[in-house]
């Protein structure tokens, strides 16, 4: 869990992301997160998902498309769809 | 005990049965040894699932849309039936051929797809042409009865809840009231889904199967 005090910088979208799969999934924060991928990471499973696609589009207040629900299938392509979106991710 | 076990084999030679398929209340129900004794053996244990008021606030919102299957649909839907399944007793009996136990639900869905009764439909995930996964559902006097449903396994991601949660809201708009199913209590990734939309689980079954000696087409 991320607080956050008046003053200080808000999230970037790449915390905001993994916040969002902490969440969700239930990873630890510590999680290597290269390496969260649907049917390989334990407990993400179709309930989940859904549960990450709905803490997404609260955090970044967007609206995905049913493709990319079914596309995003890993962290590093949930960072991708919601690049599309206009947020920048640092290498 | 022996005489059970003579009288099933009488039978299964007198009419080429090959396999015979027992349910037992788990809870009342006579002790599964006395089967196991004549040679039955447990392949699964079901659950019934049933909800009496959908909860929309444990539910995602719906996006992606429940049609009904159209004549077009059938292909995919027979493929996604013939390969989505593991769990069932079919499926964990491990004599059973899994060719044979995949069969089973492609004519499953073909009977169903053909059935002209009253409140029996198949749904399907995802506007035309998507097709996301089916479902199965009979709906009579407002109870849904939840016959069959599957996922496509090979979405890159697992679409079960949405599938379950868009089609209990179609059968409420239809006038379900009541809505439930049997699952397999080997089935965690289900029965974390019913969990999670507020489903109670009752009516525990124990279902066993019985092997003909010599049976041709078991493994």
């Amino acid at each position: 869990m991320f607080f956050i005090r008046k003053g200080e910088p808000s999230l970037t979208a790449e915390q905001k992301l993994k916040e969002a799969f902490i969440q969700a999934i239930g990873l630890p924060a510590d999680t290597d997160f290269s390496t969260v991928r649907y049917g390989v990471t334990k407990n993400w499973d179709s309930v989940a998902h859904m549960q990450l696609i709905a803490e997404i589009e609260n955090s970044f207040d967007i609206m995905l498309g049913t493709e990319q629900v079914i596309a995003m299938s890993s962290f590093e392509k949930a960072k991708e769809l919601i690049a599309s979106h206009g947020f920048e991710f640092t290498a | 005990m022996p005489l059970f076990r003579a009288a099933l084999e009488e039978f299964a030679a007198s009419s080429g049965v090959e396999l015979i398929s027992l349910r037992l209340d788990a809870l009342s129900g006579p002790p599964i040894d006395v089967f196991c004794g004549a040679g039955f053996f447990p392949v699964d244990l079901s659950e019934e699932a049933s909800c009496t008021r959908l909860r929309p606030e444990l539910m995602p919102k719906p996006r992606f849309g429940i049609r009904t299957a159209e004549p077009e649909d059938r292909p995919e839907i027979l493929r996604i039936a013939g390969s989505a399944f593991r769990f069932g007793r079919y499926h964990t009996d491990p004599r059973f051929p899994r060719e044979l136990a995949n069969r089973r639900y492609v004519h499953w869905v073909q009977n169903a797809l053909a059935s002209a009764e009253p409140g029996e439909s198949v749904f399907l995930l995802g506007a035309a042409p998507q097709r996301l996964g089916f479902f199965h559902v009979v709906l009579s006097d407002g109870v849904a009865d939840l016959r069959l449903a599957a996922a496509d396994p090979d979405s890159p991601v697992g679409l079960g809840l949405a599938l379950y949660s868009e089609t209990l809201f179609a059968l409420q708009r239809l006038g379900a009231r009541r809505f439930f199913t049997k699952v397999s209590a080997a089935n965690s990734g289900v029965l974390n889904l019913f969990a999670s939309i507020g489903f109670r689980f009752s009516n525990p079954e124990y279902i066993l199967h019985w092997h003909a000696p010599g049976a041709p087409h078991l493994l």
